[in-house]
């Protein structure tokens, strides 16, 4: 068996409590490529198995990566990550696989970004590489939409977010709740304020399937083209690599051909039920 | 393309052989379709008398036997060469109490496919390119050094090589070709360098006009036994205007019951999942093994699955060998086998779905 599956060793250094049940892992490895926006890493956790996670923003020290990936504990691996792995727990890290966002194709464009729930991780890699290029974009737009305020990632960093230059960022939460004073409903409703120009723009968007699906479909009805609209899809993703094919959404490989896909190459294909 | 009359030789059981020894004097090892106690499966031949020679299978939906029959044809059994290059499980990491991951190394001798049939080596393109990336594939397959087939002068019940066009004689991709004709002569060719230089070293005649003629007689009689596809471009054209039909892949496939007995024996499945272990004592192991769209967890990830009803992984199994794969690797996926036919416990035929699927959504 040779080296791609093999991970390097890398070690924990800070965790952060995002939510109830997430939790924001800083690893720090060596010997592995600085990741594109989007791209992820297949954290391995010794006895229990490979986890594919997003990576939501990385630095740069002494030669080694810090990682982050934001994690929620929903399977075994997960779940045990948040009972056992703290800082200075050892994490096997492979990466980074997979296509990420197209950035550099859409510089010139206004950005839009939609999340919904945990689907904020991936983006988030977006909203710091804009940030750090923000002369090469145009207008910033954020819709982010959870459950509960609680279940809000990231909420440290909304300052830093409001603060990028002609950027704009709205929040919705599913229920209402004591003490929100912003949007009830879904984040796709948010959808409707947008005044970006669609024919000047590029979408990004993650969250539950369903959410995509339906944010694709309301944007494509408001004129943004199906192929600058861009979904970061999940399925059974294990090796990262495109070999062990139960990532499979017809003929595309979510791990190699994705995991980021424009609505147009994938809504035949997610419009049909369990394909 | 049949090649010219002057590069077919005549030889017999014995050549076949003499053969075998002359691929191990050139140090490669055999691995191929073995006997092993009452049955075949692949693997490697330390002897001569490992190979099915004087066995005939019989094949038909949801049945396999085996009979003696010195002249009998074996066409293939439930593994394939799949078994030895992408093996049923394999060892990816062995990591230490301390976490020192240790990279398993999986070396072994150069070797030669021996006694192979030609639609196992157009499964060999198929994998080859699916599994591009994978280092342990890559490995195996790097050892491979030869290729003999033998042709299927008369092909089982379940085969439907004429139809996807992978057999049952072999045109490239192969070093020796030997069929094996109901007179018992046996016709060698070459397809390759090596191939023309082992012939030679037989010191084998060229075979008679008749022979010849025998031989290409029997192919197309073969040929057309094996045909029970309709054209695979309509296939295709098919499958893309039933994917939405739920009611029709439920229809289909209501008497499938998900044991993915179809994924192990084809010779083109290569899905795999990883299992870890972890000892007592702190060191694990991670292991990979066959998995099968039909088992009821492909698809399925922590708190959903993509799949969750049958009809749709076995609806993927379909798409996959017929639509997919193409769109992936530039090569059907299905190469006629009939293997997935015969082990299914229920005798689901994959050639009668597809005509269905033709007759319904075709033209």
């Amino acid at each position: 068996m040779g080296a791609r599956l093999v991970p390097r060793v890398g070690r924990v250094v800070r965790v952060v409590e995002e939510a109830p049940l997430v939790r924001t892992y800083h690893i720090r490895v060596g010997g592995i490529a600085e990741p594109e926006p989007g791209q992820f890493n297949v954290l391995y956790i010794k006895g229990f198995g490979e986890v594919v996670i997003s990576v939501s923003d990385y630095s740069r020290v002494d030669g080694d990566l810090v990682v982050e990936h934001t994690v929620r504990a929903v399977g075994a691996v997960t779940s045990y990550m948040h009972s056992n792995v703290d800082v200075g727990s050892l994490v096997g890290v492979r990466g980074p696989y997979g296509r990420g966002w197209p950035l550099k194709e859409f510089e010139g464009f206004n950005i839009l970004i939609v999340g919904g729930g945990i689907g904020l991780a991936p983006l988030r890699s977006v909203l710091k590489y804009v940030s750090r290029h923000r002369d090469r974009y145009g207008r910033l737009v954020l819709l982010y939409g959870a459950r509960r305020p609680v279940d809000m990632l990231y909420k440290y960093e909304y300052g830093e977010y409001k603060a990028i230059p002609n950027s704009s960022v709205h929040f919705s939460i599913d229920m209402p709740h004591i003490g929100w004073d912003g949007y009830v409903g879904f984040v796709t409703d948010l959808i409707d304020r947008v005044d970006l120009d669609p024919a000047t723009s590029v979408v990004y968007v993650c969250g539950p399937e369903v959410m995509m699906k339906v944010a694709a479909a309301k944007l494509v009805k408001r004129g943004f083209r199906e192929d600058r609209v861009f979904l970061s899809l999940e399925r059974r993703c294990r090796c990262g690599i495109g070999i062990c094919g139960t990532c499979q959404l017809g003929h595309f490989f979510v791990c190699k051909d994705g995991p980021v896909f424009s609505y147009q190459e994938v809504k035949e294909y997610l419009s049909v039920s369990g394909l | 393309m049949e090649q010219p009359l002057r590069s077919y030789f005549r030889g017999s059981v014995e050549d076949i052989r003499a053969l075998f020894d002359a691929v191990r004097a050139r140090g490669l090892e055999p691995v191929g379709y073995r006997v092993r106690g009452d049955s075949v499966y692949f693997g490697p031949l330390d002897s001569f008398e490992l190979l099915p020679l004087g066995l005939e299978d019989s094949q038909a939906p949801g049945r396999f036997r085996l009979y003696r029959n010195p002249l009998g044809i074996f066409r293939h059994s439930s593994s394939s060469p799949k078994y030895w290059l992408h093996p049923p499980v394999q060892r990816v990491l062995e990591v230490s109490e301390g976490f020192e991951v240790e990279v398993v190394r999986d070396g072994g001798p150069p070797v030669a496919l021996f006694g192979v049939k030609p639609c196992d080596v157009a499964s060999l393109e198929v994998l080859d390119r699916i599994l591009r990336n994978d280092d342990s594939y890559q490995g195996r397959r790097s050892r491979v050094g030869l290729v003999v087939v033998e042709e299927c002068t008369v092909p089982g019940a379940t085969c439907f090589c004429g139809s996807t066009g992978t057999g049952p004689s072999i045109s490239a991709g192969y070093d020796v070709a030997y069929a094996r004709l109901g007179s018992g002569v046996v016709i060698f060719k070459y397809g390759s360098k090596i191939g023309l230089e082992l012939i030679e070293e037989l010191g084998l005649a060229r075979a008679s006009e008749d022979e010849v003629a025998e031989y290409e007689r029997t192919m197309s009689i073969a040929r057309k036994s094996a045909s029970h596809l309709p054209q695979l471009q309509e296939v295709s054209r098919a499958l893309e205007k039933s994917v939405a039909d739920e009611a029709f892949w439920k229809e289909v496939s209501s008497r499938c019951v998900g044991c993915a007995n179809c994924n192990m024996v084809c010779p083109t499945c290569f899905c795999t999942e990883f299992v870890d272990y972890l000892e007592p004592s702190g060191r694990a192991r991670r292991v990979r093994q066959w998995f099968g769209c039909l088992s009821y967890t492909y698809g399925q990830v922590a708190g959903m699955h993509y799949r969750p009803e049958l009809h749709m992984r076995y609806r993927h199994f379909v798409l996959h060998k017929f639509l997919f794969y193409p769109k992936q690797v530039g090569l059907v996926g299905c190469v006629g086998c009939g293997r997935c036919v015969t082990w299914c416990p229920v005798g689901l035929d994959i050639r009668e779905v597809v005509s269905k699927v033709v007759a319904r959504y075709g033209g």
